[in-house]
């Protein structure tokens, strides 16, 4: 009875140690035109999504790391295939899947693909295009984990990738123009470079104006109230018969006139510098136009609830309609 | 026109009490009439350096106001002053006028010899010859005299029809002392009176 517990127990064991499924080790994807730190997450979780398919046993990335330093290896550079076979051999699996993810625009494209340690010959190759958010990608390697492993996607996930089409542009909506920005500055100083995405412009030109405009206001209320003044005391002046004060008044009217005539000459460069300020920031607008690629751009783009979006599954461009009903 | 339109500019502005619109009066009047600093002219008869600017040194006889501006028919006020005078008893005032265009219509004393004492006042008109005479002088041997500048008449003045009418004091006009000695008299300013 005893004997027949310890072979029935065994039975499990000798299953798990028979596994025949293939061994597989992930080298970190490569970034081009992406953080690596977003290829490395992407990796682990393309890692995480090709265990949880289970059609391949995975090196673990700790033991896989622990190898590879043991033997003197960097992961990090090792994109070339002859890099990867060797790697493959120390980790004694047998096959290799390694990658790529690119970004071209607003275009995203992961290339990937398993190959035998043995042969070097390539046993299953996937790429994919996605249009959108670089967090939009987590949902494509989960799908690329299974079909790499020669598995369809689960339901979920390819109904996750529909409803997860994040609307995002891939074509821009009406470009800014140069001739957009001038304009703008034109009507209110900084505002061009505002719109071109040069914030730190835009607030020069602005603070500028304003303290010209500041300056200006001062001056030609010193002037106004001077002007008001001054032609008071003439009035008095010319009416009054009494010799002292018709000395008064004279004098008063001298001592606004000579203030108005200051404000005035204040005022009046102030004016010709706002003028220049002006001027300048209208071509500064011209001349340096619209920032290419800004996230401003985008922004406003997407405030708008009509999008053109690619759908990476149908491989199609959608017009997406999207606006929100709270939380 | 256009300073009487900026004066009264300048004055709503100055009653505007709202910042922001104020600000932005100011600022486009400033951006769009620019600050005009109108000349200075400093015209009053009886400011005595404004009169020898004119040409007209002292002791002088001057009108007051010296400029009118009316409507055919109506009257004007005008006072003879003189001006910058010292150690004055008496006077004999004799001015010319557009007997056409103008008529005194009455002559009242000035407050020159008036605040001092009780003085002779005369005047006679003399329509045909356009021509106004006044004698006014201090009676007694207690008699005061005066100096500096005042009114010694002031007239009333109708306007017969359009035209410009210039009041102007002859040479028979002339200022004596207590002893009845003649002063000397430099200046004589004069008036414009246009009816329209």
């Amino acid at each position: 009875m005893l004997r027949f517990l310890v072979i029935f127990l065994s039975i499990p064991l000798t299953i798990y140690s028979q596994d025949s499924r293939e061994t597989v080790a992930i080298l970190d994807f490569e970034g081009r035109g992406i953080s690596q730190l977003e290829a490395q997450t992407l990796t682990d979780r393309f890692r995480t999504a090709l265990a949880s398919a289970g059609a391949l046993r995975l090196v673990e990335r700790q033991m896989m790391e622990e190898v590879l330093q043991e033997q003197g290896f960097q992961q990090t550079g090792c994109t070339s295939d002859e890099c990867a076979v060797e790697v493959g051999q120390l980790l004694g699996v047998q096959n290799m899947i390694g990658g790529a993810i690119g970004r071209v625009g607003k275009t995203f494209t992961i290339d990937m693909r398993m190959f035998s340690v043995q042969t070097g010959e390539n046993i299953r190759t996937k790429n994919v295009s996605y249009g959108g958010a670089v967090d939009g990608l987590i949902i494509e390697i989960e799908i690329l984990a299974y079909e790499i492993s020669g598995l369809k996607a689960p339901d979920p996930l390819i109904a996750k990738r529909k409803a997860g089409i994040v609307a995002q542009p891939i074509v821009t909506g009406p470009s800014k123009t140069r001739f957009g920005a001038m304009m703008r500055s034109m009507f209110i100083p900084g505002m061009g470079q505002f719109y071109s995405g040069r914030k730190k412009w835009g607030y020069i030109w602005l603070i500028s104006e304003l303290g010209i405009g500041g300056g200006l206001y001062l001056f030609g209320s010193q002037y106004l109230t001077s002007f008001d003044a001054y032609n008071t005391s003439i009035d008095q002046y010319r009416n009054e018969t009494d010799v002292d004060m018709i000395a008064e008044y004279k004098a008063e009217a001298q001592g606004h006139h000579s203030d108005m005539d200051a404000a005035a000459t204040q005022a009046e460069t102030l004016a010709y510098a706002a003028a220049g300020v002006w001027a300048a920031n209208v071509l500064h607008a011209l001349i340096t136009g619209p920032k290419k690629d800004d996230d401003e751009d985008t922004a406003s783009f997407q405030s708008s609830p009509f999008r053109l979006v690619y759908d990476p599954s149908t491989g199609a461009s959608l017009i997406n309609f999207s606006f929100s009903i709270g939380r | 026109m256009k300073k009487y339109s900026s004066i009264l500019f300048a004055r709503s502005i100055n009653l505007i009490k709202q910042p922001i619109i104020r600000f932005s009066v100011v600022l486009l009047s400033v951006f769009f009439t620019s600050c005009e600093v109108p000349t200075e002219s400093y015209e009053n008869p009886l400011d005595e350096e404004s009169a020898e600017e004119d040409g007209i040194e002292t002791p002088a006889l001057v009108f007051f106001p010296d400029e009118f501006e009316v409507t055919a028919g109506s009257s004007v006020s005008v006072q003879v002053y003189a001006l910058g005078v010292s150690g004055v008893a008496g006077a004999h005032i004799q001015l010319s006028y557009e007997k056409s265009l103008i008529s005194i219509n009455s002559v009242n004393v000035g407050d020159l010899f008036a605040s001092s004492s009780e003085p002779v006042f005369i005047f006679e008109d003399n329509p045909e010859e356009g021509k106004l005479d006044i004698y006014t002088s201090f009676l007694g041997s207690d008699s005061a005299t005066i100096s500096g500048t005042g009114s010694i008449a002031t007239l009333v003045l109708g306007t017969l029809t359009s035209g410009t009418s210039i009041l102007s004091y002859t040479s028979d006009s002339e200022f004596v002392d207590e002893n009845d000695n003649l002063l000397e008299l430099n200046g004589f300013g004069e008036g414009e009176i246009v009816a329209q």
